[in-house]
């Protein structure tokens, strides 16, 4: 289907007037004209017939504007008719309405019908811009996507990110107040510097103030110390006076209290003891007297013997009261022996063997032996539970077992083999059945070909092809063949009396003559040749003359006929024998279409619908040999599933009889019952493998524990041999071994029960042997002890008696002595202590001593008033006298008198420094107040981070963006938009080879490579290969685009930058395209017609005349 | 009677605490106070102070009148404080004059020193120059050994991992040739941590408050008790302030206003659960987002709309494009084109100014892979407009 213009009528526009024009399909339709004889007017006119009018199209410009067009829209004929403003078209409804959304007004204008200025006109973008975005979108991008978009926005985001200068993006603020923070956190550093001459100066104020403070302290202190040495000075003096009182009474007769108290005590003394000694000499009288009378009643007797008795017969009684409580205890001892004799199944135990070291031995067999024990009942415990296991196992596997008519192995590979065949089975049928699927579905899309019809028109139409142009004057016949015939006569007349024709006709009677003449002349003479020469052409030539005369009106006539026909018919030759070798063409040709038509008739398709029909056939055979292909391929295919099927179901049927199986749910019920149990039967075999093992193991194990109990046996027998011990059962030793402690107390009572009844014996009979001795037998004990003890006691007490009187009489004679001698002591004490102090008698020495009291108390005052000195200033009476001694008193005043200046200076310079440490303190606490720096550093770091985050976003976006780059870059290497390749083939044919391809980089801009493989930018072309470049674009677009309406191209021009090779390239190309669409090409020049009429085979050439 | 004391070390004061909006002063200020108060509350004998109490020297002279106000406070209440220098507080005279004038202060001096405390010896040495390479363990006698010992210094022990040789190393088998039962109280790490070592007790109470944004995790200081049988028991104390880390799952969020509330309600459900007084977050988004809201978060946190949701100190995008590189592929011509770019792409492909690349290389964006993954999700955003 295509769209083309078949003709013309301009009633009046511009130049024309009454103007009519032909075009024809699948040709290059030249209008040749020279300069304003309405070649762009006409191509305006063109453009206009298809598209609709609004207030400011261009054609409302032009006033008057009448014309009526007839085209062939989509095969349909569609007049339009354009007069006063107005686009009408008849019949309404046609494809010409819808046009413009296909191809827009100014697409078509720019595209479609186009000048040489207008070449440029075009944005080559616009041209393919879409369909680049439509291969994009094809891959997977928004179909608003535009990737210089993208890339615009991502340059925005960086740019508001980073520039390399300026303040405002991010990264340059924040790199700019990080700075500002750096200089800020300098500046206070500087400040802080500063202030540290301030602490500084605090520090040394500080250090000044603390040893003023110290020095003042020092000072303090001596004076202190000054104030200390004299404070004492008045006590001093006083004391002093006192001390030389007591001096004064100290050089008088004097008797201290403790001399004169001894002289008083001795003289009393002696004036009582000679008192004393008469009473004791009484006394010793009257005791002599007693003793004589008591010692005359008592006989003497040794009463040690009877104490000894009386202790053993004392510790015998005793013996006998504990001998009863030990008797009872060994009693019970036997009796709870013979119980656990009687538990062992013993008659004794040798005590031996239940002490060190047998003991221990025992107690490590026992150990042994239970351990052993222990372990044996577990383990024969295990091993009834694993045999009881075995025997369920294999009760299980038995129980599985049943049923199977194979070995499970056999069977498991069966059913293996049975799965795998299956699975294939289906995979192979269900491609079988999808095959089969495509083979219907293939099949329904075989549409029904009538093979004999087609191989009728494969044969007609080429010549219909060929003659189809002469169609239109099918039903002009009878015109034609009159016009030929007046042709024929017309030119019969011309040839027959044409004076050209008459002049040759002369002129061959002349030359005919004149070899007549030349012949007869060589026979008869010379003369009458030449008179015949002369007479004759004349003759001819009025001959010749007088026909044509005659004829010329008759010629005329005919030749005004036959242009009026031509016109009618539309020849246009230049001369009537083209004409009637064009009219005898046609009517050739009718004669071939009717005969045509004929032949086709039959199979009713006429000569209109041949075409149509014809390449429907044509697509529809293709279409069903391609299915018929595909049918072929899939059936052989399906043929090979099918064998493959057979070989598997025959496998499976060999696995089907081998069990028996009646069809295919049975195997799978038998298979899947078997899967089961085959799985449940290897893990009770494994499991059973597993319990044979642990019993191997158990049993050797029992054994080993076994061989381990005997062993411990003998060595419990072997010690107990050794020991004299009666057998014990080893079973016996832990209860022998629990009882050890009793049994050895048990023991230990009998034996200590019968040592002590030994003891008491022995006792006894001491007893008897020393009673005896003394002439006393034993009787009761008790009894013996009683007497014993009243018999000692009466001895005693007269003995005691006896004593004492002796003792008090010795005592008398003693104390009478004793007091005689000290008597005579103390009186030569009295005589040697008045003497000492050279007195009188005891009067005199109690005056002296009165004197040495008031001397005494002088003393203590003084005494006093030191300590009292001592404490109150620290220092003795003594040295305060040497100190004073070393040093002057008034020396000391003048010395504290300076010190007390020098601490109120000290005091006030603390004063000073006190005032002025605070006010540095204060400054510092105002200092202090601020944490600048902190602030500073906060805010770098906050900058810091931000920087961060914005410099991740701008690699991110950097990134982002290189990765798209390149990716477009090598997109666009890769795969160039199929546009870009048609064009290339385009311009490759239009500049003769000289570039071979077209790209286009990521911002649209072309680039060519040459053959050489080098590149250039669109821009930097000739003016000549710029303007093929853009032609190729185009008929790459339309190509492309434009496969419905099949629109025709209309070029003004547009060749003539090219050079003669190119230019020749270009019409060979649109001699190629012809076939395809209708081109219209205007030009002015003749070269450029002489080139098209000589390179196409298909041009349909008019010639636009001068208005003049 | 036993003996009661504080183990703190890595205040840093004078570090800018640049995640919470109150000035530092401020924070420091409330954090000796409670120290000192937690000291009162428990009867502490004394408390110790294991290294970098100040971030430097050049600290403000506010920042060491908190600390001296705080001896003198201590003072007042007879509580003791023992000093290491660490390497960031060398020991400067000037510096510590004000310090040393007060007599409840104790400064460790440069060699193996002993201060004895009721029956208790507490060795320690201090830093006097900024890297000490001295294998001081090794170095200790140990004839001062006591009944009960006390170590208080600053350390980096080698089997943490880090080497940093500077900061007198110390390793494990150094600490299990000290005989006697010890309790070190060390400073250097700033994350709370311990180990036993033979008899010894080593003990990191971290920093008490976070001194850098990743310092995320309990914070605060230990209080330690010698018991009768010369064992020591700890109990760690919280501190004012913290770091919180939330991780947040974005994977239903369809834009950045759902993004943003959920980082307020983390933000503001956290702050309900933890009653320290200053908090700080650090946030963590994952999950798997559209490519259009991966690019929204990265423009958001690089315009700081996203830190308004709250007190947050760092926001880490780790959220991961729902859509994979292999996903981007699928959509064939373009986009496998794209993709294959972006398989091959290294940093030095990316054209950057060298200004921002001297920037780059000053932060701690290490991690190329993930800001192609990123860059790729932007593309895809845009390339797709998949909102």
């Amino acid at each position: 289907m295509s769209t083309f213009v078949n003709s013309l009528y301009i009633t009046k526009y511009g130049i024309f007037k009454d103007k009519d024009l032909f075009f024809q399909d699948g040709k290059i339709n030249l209008i040749f004209g020279d300069n304003e004889t309405g070649k762009t007017t006409l191509m305006n006119l063109l453009r206009y017939q298809f598209y609709n009018f609004d207030k400011k199209h261009p054609a409302k410009r032009y006033d008057g504007v009448e014309c009526e067009a007839v085209l062939t829209v989509k095969d349909e004929s569609v007049t339009v008719k354009l007069s006063d403003n107005k686009r009408e078209i008849i019949p309404q409804n046609t494809p010409l309405s819808n046009l413009s959304s296909y191809v827009s007004e100014d697409n078509f204008q720019k595209i479609y019908a186009f000048g040489q200025d207008e070449l440029f006109n075009i944005k080559y973008k616009e041209i393919f811009g879409n369909e680049k975005n439509a291969i994009l979108t094809a891959t997977g991008i928004g179909v608003e996507t535009n990737i210089n978009d993208i890339f615009k926005n991502i340059d925005k985001s960086i740019n508001n990110l980073y520039k390399p200068r300026g303040q405002k993006p991010a990264i340059n603020k924040y790199i700019s107040l990080i700075r500002k923070a750096d200089k800020e956190i300098k500046e206070i550093t500087l400040e802080m510097n500063r202030n540290k001459d301030i602490l500084m100066h605090y520090e040394i104020l500080k250090d000044t103030f603390n040893d003023k403070k110290e020095q003042l302290k020092a000072s303090n202190t001596e004076l202190g110390k000054l104030q200390k040495n004299m404070e004492p000075f008045e006590t001093y003096c006083s004391i002093k006076r006192n001390q030389s009182e007591a001096e004064t009474l100290g050089g008088k007769k004097l008797v201290d209290e403790k001399t004169f108290s001894q002289l008083k005590d001795i003289y009393n003394s002696i004036e009582l003891s000679e008192h004393k000694l008469d009473d004791i000499e009484d006394s010793i009288k009257k005791l002599q007297m007693e003793y004589e009378i008591e010692s005359q009643e008592y006989s003497p007797v040794d009463i040690t013997k009877y104490e000894q008795i009386l202790k053993k017969l004392q510790v015998s009684a005793n013996e006998q009261d504990k001998i009863s409580e030990l008797e009872k205890n060994a009693k019970d001892a036997e009796k709870n022996l013979n119980k656990i004799y009687k538990n062992l199944n013993i008659n004794y135990i040798t005590p031996e063997i239940l002490e060190n070291p047998s003991a221990e031995k025992l107690i490590n067999i026992n150990k042994e032996y239970k351990e052993n024990n222990q372990e044996l009942k577990y383990t024969k415990k295990l091993l009834n539970e694993k045999q009881e296991q075995i025997k369920d196992i294999d009760s299980n596997i038995s129980e599985l077992k049943e049923g199977m008519i194979y070995p499970p192995d056999e069977i498991e590979k069966d059913y293996e083999s049975y799965k795998k065949l299956i699975d294939k089975l289906n995979e192979k049928n269900s491609q079988i059945e999808k095959n089969q699927d495509t083979i219907t579905r293939l099949e329904k899309q075989i549409q029904d070909f009538d093979i004999k019809l087609f191989s009728l028109l494969q044969t007609k139409y080429p010549l219909y092809e060929e003659i189809k142009p002469f169609a239109p004057f099918m039903d002009k016949a009878d015109q034609l063949m009159q016009h030929k015939k007046n042709i024929r006569e017309y030119l019969d007349l011309t040839d027959k009396h044409g004076f050209s024709n008459n002049i040759f006709f002369t002129a061959g009677s002349l030359l005919f003559s004149l070899l007549l003449f030349t012949a007869f002349s060589s026979f008869f003479s010379k003369s009458p040749a030449l008179l015949w020469t002369f007479i004759f052409i004349p003759l001819g030539m009025l001959a010749d003359i007088i026909r044509y005369v005659s004829h010329k009106k008759k010629v005329n006539n005919k030749k005004s006929e036959i242009n009026i026909q031509n016109k009618k018919l539309g020849i246009t030759l230049d001369t009537l024998h083209d004409s009637l070798t064009q009219v005898e063409k046609i009517l050739t040709n009718i004669t071939k279409l009717q005969a045509l038509e004929k032949d086709i008739q039959e199979k009713n398709i006429s000569l209109t619908n041949l075409e149509q029909i014809y390449f429907e056939m044509v697509e529809k055979k293709n279409k069903n040999d391609q299915v018929h292909s595909t049918l072929q391929k899939i059936q052989l295919d399906t043929e090979t599933l099918e064998k493959e099927a057979e070989a598997f179901a025959e496998n499976l049927a060999y696995i089907l009889d081998k069990y028996s199986f009646s069809n295919e749910d049975s195997a799978n019920l038998y298979f899947s019952d078997f899967h089961q149990k085959n799985n449940k039967l290897k893990t009770l075999s494994f499991e059973r493998k597993r319990l044979s093992q642990e019993i191997t193991n158990l049993d050797n194990e029992y054994k080993k524990i076994t061989s381990n109990l005997n062993s411990i046996s003998e060595q419990f027998h072997d010690i107990l041999k050794e020991h004299n011990q009666e057998t014990i059962s080893i079973n016996n030793l832990d209860y022998l071994l629990f009882n050890k402690m009793q049994i050895q107390s048990f023991f230990y009572n009998i034996h200590i029960y019968k040592q002590k009844c030994g003891e008491l014996e022995a006792m006894t009979d001491e007893i008897k042997n020393d009673m005896a001795e003394i002439g006393l037998s034993l009787n009761d004990i008790k009894t013996d002890i009683v007497e014993i003890e009243n018999f000692i006691k009466t001895v005693n007490e007269k003995s005691q008696i006896l004593k004492r009187l002796n003792i008090q009489i010795k005592d008398s004679q003693k104390d009478k002595h004793l007091l005689e001698q000290r008597i005579n002591t103390q009186k030569e004490e009295y005589e040697k202590l008045l003497n000492e102090y050279k007195l009188e008698n005891i009067d005199e020495a109690e005056k002296a001593y009165k004197i040495n009291e008031k001397y005494a108390d002088k003393c203590t005052e003084l005494q006093t008033e030191k300590t009292v000195f001592k404490k109150r200033y620290g220092i003795t009476f003594e040295d305060y006298e040497k100190m004073l001694a070393q040093q002057d008193y008034s020396t000391l005043e003048v010395q504290a008198e300076k010190l007390r200046k020098s601490i109120e200076n000290l005091r006030e310079e603390i004063n000073e420094l006190t005032a002025e440490k605070a006010k540095t303190e204060e400054i510092i606490s105002g200092l202090s107040s601020k944490d600048q720096l902190q602030e500073a550093i906060k805010h770098k770091n906050n900058y810091t981070k931000r920087l961060k985050d914005n410099i991740q976003e701008y690699i991110t976006l950097m990134t982002a963006r290189t990765i798209l780059e390149n990716s477009v870059k090598k997109f666009e290497e890769e795969s160039q938009p199929e546009l870009l390749n048609i064009a290339s083939n385009y311009l490759c044919e239009i500049t003769s080879g000289r570039y071979t391809r077209i790209k286009i980089d990521y911002n649209n801009n072309l680039i060519l490579t040459d053959n050489e493989g080098k590149q250039k930018y669109a821009f930097l072309l000739s003016a000549g290969t710029k303007d093929q470049l853009y032609i190729a674009l185009r008929l790459a677009y339309i190509q492309m685009i434009d496969k419905d309406f099949r629109l025709p191209l209309i070029f003004d021009e547009t060749i003539i930058n090219f050079d003669d090779e190119r230019q020749s390239s270009f019409i060979k190309t649109l001699d190629k395209l012809a076939s395809d669409r209708q081109i219209i090409f205007f030009t002015c020049h003749s070269f450029i017609r002489d080139k098209f009429q000589k390179i196409c085979n298909n041009l349909n050439v008019q010639e636009l005349e001068s208005a003049n | 009677m036993g003996i009661n004391f504080i183990h703190t070390a890595d205040l840093h004061l004078g570090r800018g605490l640049d995640f919470y909006p109150e000035s530092s002063l401020t924070i420091y200020s409330d954090l000796l106070k409670e120290i000192a108060e937690t000291a009162r509350q428990n009867n502490v004998d004394f408390i110790l102070f294991s290294g970098d109490t100040f971030n430097n020297h050049d600290v403000e002279v506010s920042i060491k009148k908190l600390f001296l106000d705080f001896i003198k406070e201590l003072n007042a209440d007879n509580i003791d404080i023992y000093y290491a220098c660490g390497n960031h507080d060398y020991y400067i005279p000037a510096f510590y004059r004000p310090f040393k004038r007060e007599k409840n202060f104790y400064i460790f001096p440069e060699n193996w020193h002993t201060f004895y405390k009721k029956d208790l010896a507490i060795h320690g040495f201090s830093f006097y120059e900024q890297a000490l390479k001295k294998r001081m363990l090794s170095v200790f006698p140990t004839e001062n050994l006591s009944k009960a010992n006390l170590f208080c210094f600053h350390t980096n022990i080698e089997e943490l991992g880090s080497i940093h040789e500077n900061y007198a190393p110390s390793s494990f088998d150094e600490y299990e040739k000290i005989s006697a039962a010890s309790y070190f109280s060390l400073g250097h790490i700033h994350k709370k941590s311990e180990w036993i070592k033979a008899k010894n007790n080593l003990v990191y109470p971290g920093s008490p408050l976070p001194t850098r944004h990743n310092e995320t995790g309990e914070k605060g200081f230990y209080l330690v008790k010698l018991c009768s049988n010369q064992r020591f028991e700890k109990i760690f104390s919280p501190s004012v302030a913290t770091l919180v880390e939330s991780y947040i799952d974005i994977s239903e969020s369809e834009d950045i206003l759902e993004v943003n509330s959920l980082i307020e309600e983390t933000v503001s459900k956290t702050e309900t659960e933890i009653k320290n007084r200053y908090i700080a977050h650090n946030i963590k988004l994952t999950g798997c987002v559209t490519p259009s809201v991966k690019k929204e978060i990265l423009e958001h946190i690089a315009d700081g709309y996203l830190y308004e949701a709250g007190r947050i100190a760092n926001i880490e995008d780790k959220s991961l494009s729902e859509i994979s590189p292999e996903q981007i592929a699928e959509n064939k011509g373009l986009f496998e084109t794209i993709t294959e770019i972006f398989k091959a792409m290294e940093f030095e492909d990316v054209p950057l100014d060298s200004k921002v690349l001297n920037e780059y290389s000053e932060t701690d964006i290490k991690d190329f892979n993930s800001i192609k993954r990123d860059a790729l999700s932007v593309l895809y955003s845009m390339l797709k407009d998949d909102r």
